[in-house]
């Protein structure tokens, strides 16, 4: 049975009443059918879903639409490393709770938390915001006889059979 | 004593601009709930100056060698660094997260901004000698002109002034800022130090604006691309858009972090990550933990620890250093974070019937 073991509303903080003030709270067996517990809140909301196993729980959190990031807590290097392996998520967090990449890595969500083709910061930021320009240049020789002909493709292909005309 | 709020403005071309919007935004300090300033929606002409203005400075910014343009970078690390706790008081005092976490959200902008100090090296190109016979192809990356960056509210210094800005100007391109309307501030205060570093008029400028002024971003001709974090209904109409003005787009959106708790885990150090996860910055983060899948056998027992380690949280002001945790940013999320409580509630959870404890939740 869902539960709200800890309510956070309405905390008084004496000497700040008219600020916007939240204390923590906790939901306890939240099911996959109650939308507190797949949609973004942005507040200090937890809500706890039990599982049986490591299956079912990868299985819970692989349903998501969003996937920023994703954390497994074990001492279980096996475990560990198939989570890695298999969770949706584009920031992995082994016994870290909050895996941000530092800004040489980038930022990397996967599904409906990132539109777009190349993340923030890392090398996906610098060809954001650079774009590719190829010069290909030949110089000819100063005498006419040893220029060469113009061919159809104008040097500009490699697997062309040299005698082939 | 109640500070008159303070009327803000827009940079366009390095000049800081009173609107001519008759049209302003509140923006509070959380901790008391007072109005600390108003900042303008800025109009549509206003928004194109900023964007003409980006246009006018690129030419010479993308033609100053990517070496003496991170001279300007590493002068702006140096001055973040002297008005740190500067920084971190606009910050905590605008958006509502401790002292600690404001901090970082500072400093996170001079981790970029070391990164990108890098560039020279970083956006040099690739070449191949007689790729075919007699013919030789030289790469260059090269900037495009002028981006957009859509900033939220929950992180006012990293993600404008981090993530947006330095490798886009250090890689020669010029920007316009637009910040988040509640808490426009810090990124005011840190283009001033941008320009105190040096950079030349134009390069970043800033405006507050409504949504309807903030769409001309996705649509101008002379917006070479755009990079939003926000919402995913936003994200996704900022893509579909700006993609279909032939821009290239990075939205960050909305996320849903869940953390797999198994049996064998530290259980004290996991709750107390756990705490952090999803209390820090009192749950506004893109990458805070607000679910965790536990194996039934060791939940009650990882339920009691965290019961425990919250009420060691203490609520206070942003600015006071022992405060454990701030407010939310301010009154329509504080009603928005409430309402998917009572959602929760709705959804068929029993509510907990424990008493008050003073400054913190119903246990």
């Amino acid at each position: 049975m869902p539960k709200l073991v800890v309510d956070g509303r309405d905390p008084v903080v004496p000497g700040y009443e008219n600020g916007f003030y939240l204390a923590p709270s906790i939901f306890d067996h939240v099911t996959e059918e109650m939308s507190v517990g797949r949609e973004e809140i942005f507040g200090p909301v937890l809500c706890v879903k039990r599982v049986k196993n490591f299956e079912e729980g990868l299985a819970i959190m692989n349903a998501s639409r969003f996937a920023n990031g994703s954390v497994i807590y074990t001492q279980n290097g096996h475990y560990a490393r198939e989570f890695s392996k298999r969770t949706h998520a584009g920031m992995v967090g082994i016994n870290v709770g909050i895996p941000v990449p530092l800004g040489i890595f980038g930022f990397t969500g996967h599904k409906q938390s990132f539109f777009g083709d190349l993340h923030v910061m890392g090398m996906d930021g610098v060809r954001f915001f650079t774009e590719q320009k190829n010069v290909t240049a030949t110089w000819f020789p100063e005498d006419a006889e040893a220029c060469g002909e113009v061919d159809t493709w104008d040097g500009t292909i490699s697997s062309m059979p040299v005698d082939s005309k | 004593m109640l500070e008159e709020p303070k009327k803000l403005k827009y940079c366009a071309g390095g000049k800081w601009l009173e609107s001519k919007t008759d049209k302003f935004m509140d923006c509070y300090n959380p901790s008391t709930g007072e109005i600390i300033a108003k900042a303008p929606c800025c109009t549509a002409e206003e928004v194109e100056s900023a964007i003409a203005a980006g246009k006018a400075a690129f030419p010479e910014w993308a033609d100053t060698p990517a070496s003496k343009r991170v001279q300007v970078l590493y002068r702006m690390k140096a001055l973040v660094d002297e008005h740190l706790e500067e920084l971190t008081h606009i910050l905590c005092k605008e958006e509502g997260k401790n002292w600690r976490e404001s901090m970082g959200d500072v400093l996170k902008v001079n981790e970029v901004v070391e990164f990108a100090c890098g560039v020279p090296h970083l956006m040099k190109g690739v070449s191949g000698m007689n790729v075919s016979v007699g013919y030789d192809t030289v790469m260059y990356n090269e900037p495009l002109g002028v981006f957009a960056g859509i900033a939220p509210w929950n992180f006012p210094a990293m993600i404008p002034h981090g993530w947006m800005t330095p490798l886009c100007i250090a890689t020669g391109n010029t920007i316009v800022l637009k910040a988040a309307s509640f808490v426009p501030q810090t990124s005011m205060r840190l283009l001033e130090l941008w320009q105190e570093a040096g950079l030349p008029d134009g390069v970043i400028n800033l405006v507050t604006t409504s949504r309807n002024e903030a769409e001309i971003l996705l649509r101008h001709s002379d917006v070479k691309g755009v990079t939003f974090v926000g919402s995913t209904k936003v994200g996704g109409h900022i893509y579909a858009t700006a993609a279909a003005n032939g821009k290239r787009v990075q939205a960050l959106t909305e996320a849903k972090n869940h953390a797999l708790v198994l049996r064998d885990c530290k259980l004290e150090r996991t709750a107390r990550g756990i705490i952090n996860a999803y209390c820090g910055c009192a749950g506004a983060r893109c990458m805070a933990c607000p679910v965790i899948v536990v194996e039934d056998c060791i939940a009650d027992e990882v339920i009691a620890l965290l019961k425990k380690f919250v009420g060691e949280l203490s609520l206070g002001p942003a600015y006071d250093p022992e405060t454990g945790m701030g407010p939310i940013m301010n009154e329509g999320h504080l009603k928005f974070v409430t309402d998917w409580i009572q959602k929760g509630v709705d959804e068929g959870a029993e509510t907990g019937r424990g008493r008050k404890r003073s400054g913190g939740s119903r246990v």
